[in-house]
């Protein structure tokens, strides 16, 4: 759990978290241009009005909690539904530019083995 | 109180395995979404990823679905019941926006399912602690 290989994995999750959570306030990344269906489907969750904003805050509250090292395992359970629907996106709607859902994904999961112990009690009963 | 507490836990359960089938089969009548055109245009686009149905299948509704299908069931069989909970939560939450931010007057189930979860939550409080550390 506190092996230099986690820290470094957890610090840069936190940073690539940060980024793009900052960015769907600040918009500084250029973004691509992306398939009719993907675009259409981004467009029908900024007419929520809410979707893009709470996308962006749980990502940069994962970020913080990351980088602080403050309730680990939580940050990486709440940012898991995110992680699981950026990929999805990808492979379904713009398979193109998969690799950043991938590296999100492969993080997102190997924290979660290394803090595993924290995730036995939800196994319970 | 015990059986007050399976019961809550058997209804939500029933209403997830309900409404996750529904979402690979269609058996309920389609929601009728005239005068919300965000709704429609949400719906839609979750459903077939584009305005109609050519666009091609949306991933959304059959992730949605089997989610709620699988955390429905848990409950019901009563496995793994804090996981279930935890599945569930990022579906509660964007239920009850999608209701309060566009489609206003039906959001009864939305809440329903919302504060259900969030009483289980609470009650099963004990197996989340360890993520706290």
């Amino acid at each position: 759990m506190n092996s230099t290989f986690t820290t470094i994995l957890r610090i840069v999750l936190g940073i690539v978290l940060l980024v793009f959570g900052l960015n769907k306030f600040l918009n500084f990344i250029q973004m691509f241009e992306m398939p009719p269906a993907a675009a259409n489907f981004m467009e029908s969750l900024e007419t929520t009005g809410y979707a893009f904003y709470l996308v962006a805050i749980i990502e940069i509250a994962v970020a913080i909690m990351l980088l602080l090292k403050k309730w680990v395992p939580f940050a990486l359970i709440l940012l898991a539904p995110l992680t699981f629907n950026i990929l999805l996106f990808h492979m379904f709607l713009d398979v193109s530019d998969i690799w950043v859902a991938i590296v999100i994904f492969s993080l997102n999961v190997l924290l979660m083995y290394k803090y595993w112990k924290a995730y036995r009690s939800l196994f319970q009963y | 109180m015990k059986i007050f507490h399976i019961i809550l836990r058997l209804g939500l359960g029933l209403l997830l395995l309900a409404f996750g089938f529904n979402k690979f089969f269609w058996l309920m009548p389609d929601f009728d979404f005239t005068g919300y055109p965000e709704a429609a245009h949400l719906f839609e686009a979750f459903r077939f990823s584009g305005d109609n149905p050519t666009a091609g299948k949306g991933y959304i509704m059959n992730m949605v679905g089997a989610t709620e299908a699988i955390v429905g069931l848990l409950l019901i069989i009563k496995k793994w019941v804090p996981l279930a909970l935890v599945m569930l939560v990022p579906i509660s939450i964007n239920l009850v926006m999608f209701h309060v931010m566009v489609n206003l007057p039906n959001i009864g189930p939305a809440l329903a399912v919302a504060i259900l979860n969030i009483y289980l939550l609470y009650r099963n409080w004990g197996a989340y602690k360890g993520m706290f550390q």
